[in-house]
């Protein structure tokens, strides 16, 4: 037997509809702010506001010994400003052959302080930086101009 | 040199940009003979991929002749011929140990973008957003490719460049999402999506021993593909029948042993559902429209898999957790790990098991890649995929 349906259900159905409507609106409103708010950390780190704003802990996980890892960390920080005068750092054993955990506590920005660990990492494990085509969101990613080249193979690290 | 660049959503350019240099030690440099538009390209095309920026050259599935190498790299000399794998890997890292190549822990410069969204940084991807590396991409005369020690693959000269090509994304990606199902003998497989990533996941099943794949699309000619080239037993045009009624019938009530979802990001439904993911992107309520993931969540059998080989990117809506949960489900993914299945597939090639090529609908110039993309995107004149020649 076919389903009937009454006038009345259909006048609650567009009621309903239409508090949904609102309640989908609504919640899109509050998405998209969440959405900017979240596309705006993405954003590249100022350095003049890493500064003020003291790090916790960075740590990062290195496939190496204990003792090399030592031993690249002193040699790396010659001449480094990227963590400051006054930083902590301690190297422990990762479990199970994972190799040696680098902790930094530093007054320096997390994102600095980490970005800085990063760097240590890909030189020791795979013996240089790798360089984008087009660093952060400042440039598009395409090859760069020869003078730029020229310029890059002039920093020391 | 010429290269396919970025402009903004649905807007692209083929215009002059500075020739490609080494950067690092362990860069070469690449003149293309071969490169293809991948699906997942299109998620850049459309606006789906933060990060991107104005004239960034697109591209990740190429090949070519080394023509210069920094003096880091021992394997390669001027003059081979080379696939280059989509993925970025250093080599030498943890992830890299364990062959999760697309997991490399040190080629992505900017790792930072990438752990703002996803917690930790997967591997850099050539052409892909500045959020996994901002190197430019391989639709272009050259390119400079990283770590150039350890990804590209020399080829025999005997075997053409679309033969060999797509050893560079969408065969092994295919294959890893096949191999993710863990087929056993007996195992019905369905694939979401026959696109050419869901027609090496139907012919990879196949070589993988599975007893059915059965092939989910609505475009007709796909489905031919897939009946016809890769090897699917049935077809199932979503528009015309109920996908979950009739994989419940056409595997006796049980559903399916594993569902490979090779769609992602920009799914499509018809009805309520397709709708509803339409305006929830378009409020950025969600970031990907995950029909066929729900889809195949709920049509597997229990205690089966799902293999996400499709690019999702970042947060979606409606999530079957529930039976994920209650019936015990296995969700596999992951950017494909190329590296890893370049030699054993190119072994394969070799023997005559597949000849990739089958994929191939259009074959254009490089000049011509914003119509390339165009043609693709709107699924006009039958486009499955397109092979640009610089």
């Amino acid at each position: 037997m076919p389903i009937q349906y009454e006038k009345d259900d259909e006048d609650r159905t567009t009621v309903r509809d239409l508090l949904i409507a609102l309640g989908v609106i609504a919640v899109a409103v509050a998405g998209g702010f969440a959405i900017i708010g979240a596309a705006r950390r993405l954003r590249q780190p100022d350095p003049e506001e890493l500064t003020d704003d003291p790090a916790d802990e960075q740590a990062i996980t290195l496939k190496a010994p204990l003792e090399i890892v030592e031993a690249a960390w002193v040699e790396w920080c010659v001449g480094q400003e990227t963590l400051g005068p006054n930083y902590a750092v301690r190297f422990e054993p990762a479990p199970g052959a994972r190799g040696t955990e680098v902790h930094v506590v530093s007054g320096r920005s997390a994102g600095s302080v980490r970005e800085e660990l990063r760097k240590f990492k890909q030189r020791l494990e795979t013996g240089e930086i790798p360089l984008s085509d087009g660093p952060g969101l400042s440039r598009p990613a395409q090859p760069r101009h020869t003078d730029e080249v020229k310029k890059l193979a002039e920093v020391p690290r | 040199m010429r290269a396919n660049t970025w402009l903004g959503t649905r807007s692209l350019e083929v215009q002059e940009v500075p020739d490609p240099k080494i950067l690092n030690a362990r860069d070469a440099i690449v003149r293309i003979t071969s490169t293809a538009v991948c699906g997942s390209d299109l998620h850049l095309y459309n606006g789906f991929i933060p990060t991107m920026k104005r004239g960034d050259v697109l591209g990740h599935e190429f090949m070519g002749e080394v023509v210069e190498v920094g003096p880091g790299v021992n394997n390669l000399e001027v003059g081979d011929r080379v696939v280059v794998p989509f993925p970025i890997a250093c080599g030498s890292c943890s992830q890299c140990d364990r062959e999760n190549y697309s997991l490399c822990e040190n080629s992505n410069p900017n790792a930072w973008m990438a752990e703002k969204l996803w917690g930790y940084s997967p591997s850099g991807i050539f052409g892909y957003s500045h959020m996994l590396g901002g190197y430019a991409g391989g639709q272009a005369e050259y390119a400079r490719v990283p770590f150039a020690d350890v990804g590209p693959l020399k080829v025999p000269d005997e075997l053409a460049d679309e033969q060999v090509l797509f050893l560079s994304d969408i065969f092994p990606t295919g294959y890893m999402a096949a191999e993710a199902c863990n087929i056993q003998p007996g195992d019905v497989v369905a694939v979401w999506g026959c696109g050419p990533v869901g027609q090496f996941a139907i012919a990879s099943a196949y070589l993988l021993g599975a007893e059915r794949v059965i092939a989910i699309d609505r475009f007709p000619y796909r489905l031919q593909m897939a009946r016809d080239r890769a090897g699917a037993a049935e077809t199932i045009n979503y528009e015309e029948v109920d996908v979950r009624e009739a994989l419940d019938s056409l595997t006796g009530g049980r559903g399916p042993d594993s569902c490979i979802d090779a769609v992602g990001m920009e799914g499509h439904a018809p009805g309520m559902i397709g709708a509803y993911d339409k305006v929830k992107t378009t409020l950025m309520l969600e970031t990907d429209r995950p029909v066929a993931l729900r889809q195949a969540i709920l049509s597997c059998r229990s205690g089966g898999t799902i293999s996400v080989a499709g690019v999702y990117g970042g947060f979606i809506d409606k999530f079957p957790i529930g039976a994920i949960v209650n019936r015990a489900l296995t969700i596999r993914s992951g950017q494909t790990h190329v590296h890893r299945y370049m030699r054993p597939l190119l072994e394969r090639i070799r023997k005559g098991q597949i000849d990739p090529s089958f994929v191939i609908t259009h074959r254009m110039r490089l000049d011509d890649a914003p119509e390339a993309y165009d043609i693709f995107h709107n699924k006009e004149d039958e486009c499955l995929k397109v092979v640009l020649r610089p």
